[in-house]
């Protein structure tokens, strides 16, 4: 029950965030709902980590951990680099920044929409003018 | 924190025809988005939209209708959706309300209901509580990645 609350409830930003930009920050809100992906951008948030350094204060598998990894890098929150033979990690906030306010995500959008009216008020006006009478 | 949205826009074309194009269905799916709206208190309808291939659907109902000045429905995340008929969505409400000035007319939107108790929790069940960490700690990331990049 809680797992279908989840889902439509994320699914209701879903549709919020398509209104006003092409569903970018679905992701991220779907990349942040699962509380383990949370600790790890907690860890990021102090610092850089390799992988070892992670999986030493997470409760999870290695492959559990590559794949929450790939999903934060999918979205933008975390970039991998290499030194050697080790994978380090680095959180990038930029997309946290966008979807901490997602009120402002709708003003875009109704900035967009009565824009757009103006516009195609003007476009009626104009046709009316050019036609016969 | 405001959780309304307010945004006014003055245009130069009279209230009946701001009027017109905010409750004509056709005009309505030239600047906002297809759907079945009418302009009678009550009427439940949809809003249909796709983006980047991807589609999905509003649900209205009409609150107010208050020729040519005010005009109100809500404005509800899609039930078409099998994912979502299980749980609550968000409802907020869309409001226009429509002056005459002299350059002609002054059209106030307002879309509250960000901040309802409803959309409030699930944002927070969402985020884990997570907000108050995007607000603190956000700018003290930001600021200190800035610094390691320089």
């Amino acid at each position: 029950m809680v797992e279908q609350k989840k889902e439509s409830i994320s699914y209701a930003l879903y549709i919020i965030d398509s209104m006003s930009r092409p569903f970018s920050n679905w992701d991220v809100y779907k990349a942040i709902a699962d509380p383990n992906r949370r600790i790890v951008l907690d860890l990021l948030m102090r610092g850089d980590h390799t992988a070892g350094a992670i999986l030493a204060r997470v409760q999870l598998t290695q492959p559990a951990l590559s794949q929450h990894l790939k999903v934060l890098r999918d979205v933008g929150l975390v970039r991998q680099r290499r030194n050697g033979r080790e994978r380090i990690y680095s959180l990038n906030p930029k997309p946290l920044r966008e979807v901490s306010d997602w009120v402002r995500h709708y003003e875009a959008f109704w900035e967009r929409k009565l824009t757009a009216l103006g516009e195609h008020l003007d476009r009626r006006a104009a046709l009316s003018r050019s036609s016969p009478k | 924190m405001n959780q309304t949205i307010v945004i006014e826009k003055t245009y130069p074309y009279s209230p009946e025809e701001v009027w017109d194009a905010l409750t004509d269905v056709e005009q309505m799916g030239e600047w906002l988005m297809q759907g079945n709206f009418k302009p009678l208190v009550g009427h439940s309808f949809q809003f249909s939209y796709s983006m980047d291939g991807k589609s999905g659907t509003l649900d209205c109902k009409v609150l107010e209708v208050k020729k040519p000045h005010r005009l109100s429905y809500t404005w509800t995340w899609g039930s078409e959706d099998p994912m979502f008929a299980h749980g609550a969505g968000g409802s907020t409400t869309v409001t226009y309300i429509i002056d005459p000035v002299a350059e002609g007319s002054k059209l106030r939107l307002e879309h509250s209901g960000f901040d309802s108790e409803k959309n409030a929790t699930a944002f927070q069940m969402l985020t884990g509580g997570w907000q108050h960490k995007l607000d603190a700690m956000l700018p003290a990331a930001i600021e200190k990645r800035q610094k390691v990049a320089a």
